[in-house]
């Protein structure tokens, strides 16, 4: 904890989105360990229950489609409720979808960026007073395929390069208010989404494989790694930072270069 | 009081002021043993001095980055400390205002020789330790002047592009020893060189303004805060980034 968490008396309350599993989950479990209050929205009811159970923290588990509009007023304002702020907004959760451009059907589109993009423009909105309140600060999770694209991702790099163009408006809108926005571009994590995207591939370990050579260390980042420069991202350590696009991605974009 | 760096050796270049000297109290407040390089050693030893009031350590070196002797001189020092050599920022840097029509010959050399050989030499000189310990991290001062142009800075521009360049190369090659490799690009932050060259504005609280209306954040950047951006890329935090250029602007380049 740097001594300007520990100077607020009363504990920061940090908002995670697919925060019961992956990065999402190890999100959580690094602001709980800095002294914040942590409040996971998840759609997955199981995994709320199981990252319940496994760290036995005093979390707000909130069973929650972040593509809904409704239902994501009713989380931030439960949250807001219990602990009268909120600090942080973690716009995490995502899905994946893989097909080539023939194989998109309206649905799909409109699914993943329902739940990829419009959850972050529901959650940013529906906490906007609170991140007033308390100078806040949003950290969106995007991807490198936003940046450099990805085959069979037409919708998906589309969603994250949706999520990289939200950030810096909203960087820019929320400046003068001291709310700070920013984004993190993992390439591959090891992932419950990562197994699953692999799995929907014809051969799922060549795959993975090639998932850990893409990256110049050879290997896919952990959750952890990914939740250390979001955590950065939303603390007072990054003060003078917004609007910021940072990838974490262990020279993948390098290496597409070396080859 | 969290301690990233406890015991672990961290060479700044520049440190003798602005945001060298931020980062070395930073680092020492986490346990850090910080070398203290500037080519002045008074304002070495200035830093040092209040390196050690925090109840930090660190030690002094006299080192011009343009001079490769000076770089392999520091690193010998260092390694006296604990025989490591863990971190090394390359913060050292120079500016100049003008275009290519306003920028001499010499000028253009010095701001190219402290800004990118500067970080040339005290790589070279550094990375042998580090590729030997299989572990390192060099984080490089750039600026928001390294990712976009800015009017009247021709040189600057042009130097600050290739530590961002250099940054990328060297994240790369020296990747699979374990090294990483990135850079902080700061936007206008309150540091003496900005003050001096306010204070030599026809009207300096006007030309104070102009620099803040330009920051969608309404104020400049402060020393402090580019040094927990520096801490942040050298910890193990950032263990999977390598070869970034992370902007620390106030969303000027957002």
């Amino acid at each position: 904890m740097t001594a300007s968490d520990a100077a607020q008396d009363e504990p920061r309350v940090a908002l995670i989105t697919g925060g019961a599993k992956g990065i999402g989950l190890a999100t959580a479990r690094l602001f709980d360990q800095r002294g914040y209050r942590v409040a996971v929205l998840d759609a997955d009811e199981e995994a709320l229950r199981a990252a319940n159970h496994t760290h036995n923290h005093n979390w707000m588990l909130l069973p929650t489609d972040v593509s809904s509009a409704t239902q994501v007023d009713g989380a931030v304002a439960a949250v807001a409720a219990a602990w009268g702020r909120i600090d942080v907004v973690v716009n995490n959760a995502g899905i994946a979808f893989a097909a080539a451009l023939a194989e998109h059907s309206n649905d799909d589109w409109a699914r993943v960026f329902a739940v990829n993009v419009q959850s972050a423009f529901f959650v940013c909105r529906a906490a906007l007073h609170w991140l007033q309140a308390s100078r806040g600060a949003v950290v969106n999770v995007s991807s490198m395929t936003a940046l450099v694209g990805q085959p069979r991702g037409v919708a998906y790099a589309a969603s994250k390069g949706a999520l990289v163009a939200m950030t810096k408006a909203l960087a820019l809108e929320l400046a003068p208010a001291g709310v700070r926005v920013n984004c993190v571009c993992p390439a591959g994590v090891d992932t419950p989404l990562m197994r699953s995207w692999a799995a929907s591939q014809s051969d799922p370990a060549a795959v993975l494989l090639a998932q850990a050579q893409m990256h110049v260390l050879g290997r896919m980042a952990t959750p952890d790694e990914i939740a250390g420069a979001i955590v950065f991202l939303a603390t007072p350590d990054a003060s003078f930072i917004t609007g910021v696009i940072l990838p974490v991605e262990g020279g993948a974009t390098l290496g597409y270069r070396r080859a | 009081m969290s301690s990233r760096f406890e015991d672990k050796v961290v060479v700044i270049t520049g440190a003798g002021s602005g945001i060298g000297r931020c980062a070395a109290l930073a680092f020492a407040q986490e346990g850090g043993l910080v070398v203290v390089a500037d080519r002045s050693v008074e304002a070495a030893a200035a830093t040092v001095k209040l390196v050690e009031a925090s109840g930090g350590n660190a030690i002094a070196v006299a080192c011009d980055v343009t001079r490769a002797s000076d770089c392999e001189q520091a690193v010998a020092k260092s390694l006296q400390l604990t025989g490591r050599l863990d971190v090394l920022i390359n913060n050292a840097g120079i500016g100049h205002s003008g275009t290519v029509l306003a920028t001499d010959e010499a000028t253009w050399n010095a701001v190219m020789a402290v800004n990118v050989n500067g970080t040339f030499l005290m790589s070279k000189a550094a990375l042998p330790v580090m590729i030997k310990q299989g572990a390192g991290a060099i984080v490089n001062t750039a600026s928001i002047a390294g990712i976009k142009a800015l009017p009247d800075r021709a040189v600057y521009c042009t130097a600050k592009f290739a530590i961002v360049g250099l940054t990328r190369a060297m994240a790369l090659d020296h990747v699979a020893q374990g090294i990483r490799v990135n850079c902080v690009c700061p936007g206008t932050t309150d540091t003496p060189w900005i003050a001096e060259r306010l204070g030599q504005a026809t009207n300096p609280d006007a030309a104070r303004a102009a620099l803040v209306a330009r920051q969608p954040m309404g104020r400049l950047g402060l020393p402090t805060e580019i040094a927990t951006a520096i801490l942040f890329l050298a910890s193990d935090e950032s263990s999977f980034t390598t070869g970034a250029a992370l902007a620390v602007d106030g969303g000027f380049l957002a």
